[in-house]
């Protein structure tokens, strides 16, 4: 147990979790330190507290202890923890009253995808705007949106994932992660323009035409 | 291959900007945007909605944060509860510099100093208007009573230069 500790480098994911269910703690620890950085990454999209992102990833890795016995070493350690993040993160917002969470197939969702979203444009942000200021309009536009879309806009755009690893992450087909972007980047542009107007490419400064 | 038509462009546009397209679908559809205005105009659009998702600044964990989840871990703490209060992975004994003390005890010897010798400049040394320089001779003249004052009364000494001595006689 000890000797796979010497070279932690060497030790691959299903090692550490054999070690950790075999008592060791500091094998549980290397297992932290590998995954902790992608997780606060991941966690800081669903809080814009510190705090917060720190409570999801802690209690992430508590509940992947206390589960390690259920891992099947055929599936990636990394996407058996991240879904723990994901659903970590869903649970604080439900508890917290924030964006509720929808079924995927609500037909309320189903239906949102109007026409009428596709026909409007939307700017890209201005040169101007500093990159702190880009990043409140986004998250705040994203707390506009069910935690579904948030989810899937988030691991797409911001974590750069494959549509493939979404699918594994959240459980569905590639398909389902599709038109789930797609509804997901319609919610988005029709939330970014009624929080901020100015940047719909036809917007006057609010005067009636 | 036959371009496809706006509304299978209009399907395959969001995957061809993620990257998720083959070549053999991706080729067709660059040929059609080429063509189309409103097809190409939309890609820009999701292009611009895209932007919106700047990458952001990276996190920083906070320090001995695996140490202190692996402990919690083993000790029983539920996922929800906070992490117990643990005293800090390393003893915290602060090596301390003894530069800055001795700097500062510098200072503050050379302020008493300078301090000390203004006091006494100012106790002893007499002020401009005082400094009158007495005439030498008096002063000369002063210091020979003074020497009189305090030598006992000279003794006549004979034709050789000796002093009689009491008792010799």
């Amino acid at each position: 147990m000890a000797l796979s500790l010497m070279q932690p480098q060497a030790s691959n994911d299903s090692d550490l979790v054999r070690e950790t269910l075999a008592g060791s703690q500091l094998s549980f620890q290397l297992l932290v330190e590998r995954y902790q950085g992608r997780l606060f990454a991941l966690a800081r999209n669903y809080s814009r507290n510190a705090a917060e992102v720190e409570d999801i990833v802690q209690d992430t890795f508590l509940k992947a202890f206390r589960r390690l016995e259920t891992f099947q070493h055929q599936s990636s350690f990394s996407t058996w923890l991240q879904r723990i993040a994901i659903n970590t993160a869903l649970d604080l917002h439900k508890r917290r009253g924030r964006s509720p969470v929808q079924a995927v197939e609500d037909p309320e969702i189903l239906s949102d995808a109007s026409p009428g979203n596709f026909d409007r444009r939307v700017m890209a942000p201005d040169a101007r705007l500093e990159q702190e200021e880009i990043a409140e309009v986004t998250q705040q536009v994203l707390e506009e949106l069910p935690d579904i879309f948030r989810t899937v806009l988030v691991l797409r755009e911001f974590e750069d994932r494959a549509y493939q690893e979404i699918a594994d992450l959240l459980g569905v087909s590639i398909g389902t992660v599709e038109s789930r972007l797609f509804r997901a980047r319609a919610r988005f542009k029709d939330a970014l323009l009624r929080l901020f107007p100015e940047f719909d490419p036809q917007w006057n400064g609010g005067e009636s035409q | 291959m036959t371009k496809p038509k706006c509304e299978q462009a209009a399907a395959l546009v969001p995957g061809y900007l993620d990257g998720e397209l083959s070549e053999e679908q991706a080729a067709p559809l660059r040929r059609h945007l080429l063509a189309c205005p409103e097809c190409r105009t939309a890609a820009q659009d999701l292009t611009n909605l895209r932007r919106w998702f700047r990458d952001p600044e990276p996190v920083a964990v906070p320090q001995g944060f695996a140490a202190r989840v692996a402990r919690a871990a083993f000790s029983g703490v539920e996922p929800g509860q906070p992490l117990p209060e643990v005293a800090p992975p390393e003893p915290v004994a602060p090596r301390r510099d003894p530069m800055p003390f001795l700097l500062g005890m510098t200072s503050v010897a050379a302020g008493l100093l300078f301090a000390f010798s203004l006091v006494l400049g100012m106790a002893q040394q007499p002020a401009g208007e005082q400094l009158v320089a007495e005439p030498l001779p008096e002063i000369l003249r002063d210091l020979d009573e003074l020497n009189a004052a305090e030598t006992p009364p000279s003794v006549p000494l004979d034709a050789r230069g000796n002093g009689a001595r009491r008792g010799d006689r």
